[in-house]
C-alpha cells in the first residue's frame, strides 16, 4: 500500500507539478543541496504531516524529486520501501532523503528538521497540550477522533497487506507470522520473527520456490 | 511540572534508564504506529500504570490531531512526565534512535550497492508480510483499548469504509 499509495502521489504530482516526467527521467540531477536546505525540507514536511504518517511523502518527494532534484523517484521508491520494514515512525525514510541529498551530515540536517517539531510540541507546548487533554468538552471529540483513526488504519492495513502478499509463500510466511505474535508473549520476539520471516523467504528463494 | 493526580504513578526514573527503556521501545518499533503505540500503551499504562487508559487515549488524539508521528510523540511525553523536559528529549532520541541508525546504515548501503541483489529482495519480501501480519494484530489490539461503545464502533467502520471510496 505504501508503494502503491507513493506512486500515486508521484504520478499524480509529476502531473501536475512542474516539470514533467519525461522531463524529470531526463534532466540530469541537480547540484547537491544545502545542508540548511535539507533542513528546512525536513523542518516544513515534520509541520505538515498532519492525519497520519503517509502524509508526508508527497512533500518530501516534492522537494527532493521534483523540485530539488537530488533525486529519482526511483531511489524515492525504493527509500520508502527500505523505511517499510525498519523499526521506526515512518518518517525516518526521511533520513534516507537527507543521505542520498547529502551524504552522512545531510541525513542528520533533514532529520533534525522533520523532528524537531515532533519534539517541540511536548517539550516546548506542554502545559497547552495539558489543558486540551484535560478540556472536559472536548473528551467526546478526542474520543470520536480515535476511532476515526482506528477506522482509517484498519482500512490502510487492507491495503497494505493486498500489495505485499502476493503469493502463497508470502500467504505463508503471514499466517506463521500472526500465529506466532498471538502465542508468544516476549516483546523480543518481534524481533526475532521478523528476520525469521526474511531468513525464511531467503531459503525459499535459495529452493528455486520463490521469484 | 503538571499539578495533576493522574501521573504520580509516574516513576521518577534515572535519565539513563528512561533513555533506555525508550531505545528499547525503538528497537522494537515494528508494524508503525498502531504496532508502536499498542507497544507502549501495553507497557506503560496496562503494566506500568503510569497514567490511565482513558487519559492515554486522549493524549494520543491530541498528538494525532498535530502533525508529525504520534508515536513519537507520546514517547517525549512520558519521558518529560517521568523527568521534565531533558527526560522528555531522552526518551525521544531513544526511540527514534535506532531506526535513524538503521535507516543510515541502509542508506549508505543502497548507495554502494543498491537494491539489485536478488537475495536482499528475497529476504525483503520476506520481512514484508511479516511486517504486514504485526500490523494486523496492532489494529486489532488498538481496536479492543479504543473501541469502547457501539458509537466510536460506528465511527471507526465508516471511516474505514470512507477510505476506500
Amino acid at each position: 500500500m505504501l508503494l502503491a499509495g507513493s506512486v500515486f502521489y508521484s504520478l499524480n504530482l509529476l502531473n501536475l507539478g512542474v516539470v514533467s516526467k519525461t522531463a524529470a527521467q531526463t534532466m540530469a540531477l541537480s547540484e547537491s543541496p544545502s545542508l540548511f536546505k535539507l533542513f528546512y525540507t525536513g523542518l516544513r514536511s515534520g509541520l505538515l504531516t498532519f492525519g497520519g504518517a503517509y502524509t508526508v511523502i508527497p512533500y518530501l518527494q516534492h522537494d527532493a524529486v521534483e523540485v530539488g532534484r537530488w533525486m529519482t523517484n526511483k531511489q524515492f521508491l525504493d527509500g520508502l520501501a527500505l523505511s517499510g520494514i525498519l523499526p521506526a515512525p515512518l518518517i525516518i525514510f526521511a533520513t534516507f532523503v537527507g543521505y542520498i541529498g547529502g551524504g552522512a551530515f545531510g541525513a542528520l540536517a533533514l532529520t533534525i528538521g522533520i523532528f524537531a517539531p515532533a519534539f517541540s510540541f511536548t517539550l516546548v507546548g506542554h502545559k497547552y497540550l495539558e489543558k486540551i487533554v484535560e478540556n472536559k468538552a472536548l473528551h467526546v471529540f478526542n474520543d470520536g477522533v480515535t476511532a476515526g483513526v482506528v477506522g482509517l488504519i484498519a482500512a490502510t492495513t487492507i491495503g497494505l497487506l493486498k500489495a505485499g502478499i502476493t503469493n502463497i509463500y508470502a500467504i505463508g510466511i503471514f499466517l506463521l507470522t500472526m500465529f506466532l505474535i498471538y502465542r508468544l508473549k516476549s516483546k523480543y520476539a518481534v524481533v526475532g520473527i521478523v528476520f525469521s520471516a526474511g531468513t525464511i523467504a531467503l531459503l525459499l528463494k535459495y529452493l528455486g520456490l520463490l521469484q | 511540572m503538571i499539578n495533576n493526580q493522574s501521573t504520580t504513578n509516574v516513576p521518577h526514573e534515572s535519565y539513563l534508564r528512561l533513555f533506555l527503556r525508550f531505545l528499547r521501545f525503538g528497537l522494537l518499533a515494528w508494524g508503525g504506529p498502531v504496532a508502536q503505540i499498542a507497544m507502549i500503551r501495553q507497557e506503560l499504562v496496562d503494566e506500568g500504570k503510569w497514567i490511565p487508559n482513558a487519559r492515554f487515549n486522549r493524549v494520543l488524539a491530541v498528538y494525532q490531531a498535530l502533525p508529525g508521528p504520534e508515536a513519537h510523540e507520546m514517547c517525549v511525553y512520558f519521558g518529560m512526565l517521568s523527568r521534565g523536559r531533558l527526560g522528555g528529549f531522552l526518551a525521544g532520541l531513544g526511540f527514534m534512535l535506532p531506526g535513524f541508525l538503521l535507516m543510515f546504515a541502509l542508506s549508505w548501503f543502497y548507495l554502494k550497492y543498491g537494491l539489485n541483489s536478488p537475495l536482499f529482495a528475497a529476504f525483503f519480501f520476506g520481512c514484508q508480510a511479516a511486517v504486514g501480519a504485526l500490523i494486523l494484530r496492532a489494529v486489532h489490539r488498538i481496536g479492543g483499548h479504543a473501541l469502547v461503545d457501539r458509537s466510536l464502533w460506528g465511527v471507526a467502520i465508516v471511516s474505514g469504509i470512507s477510505a476506500f471510496l
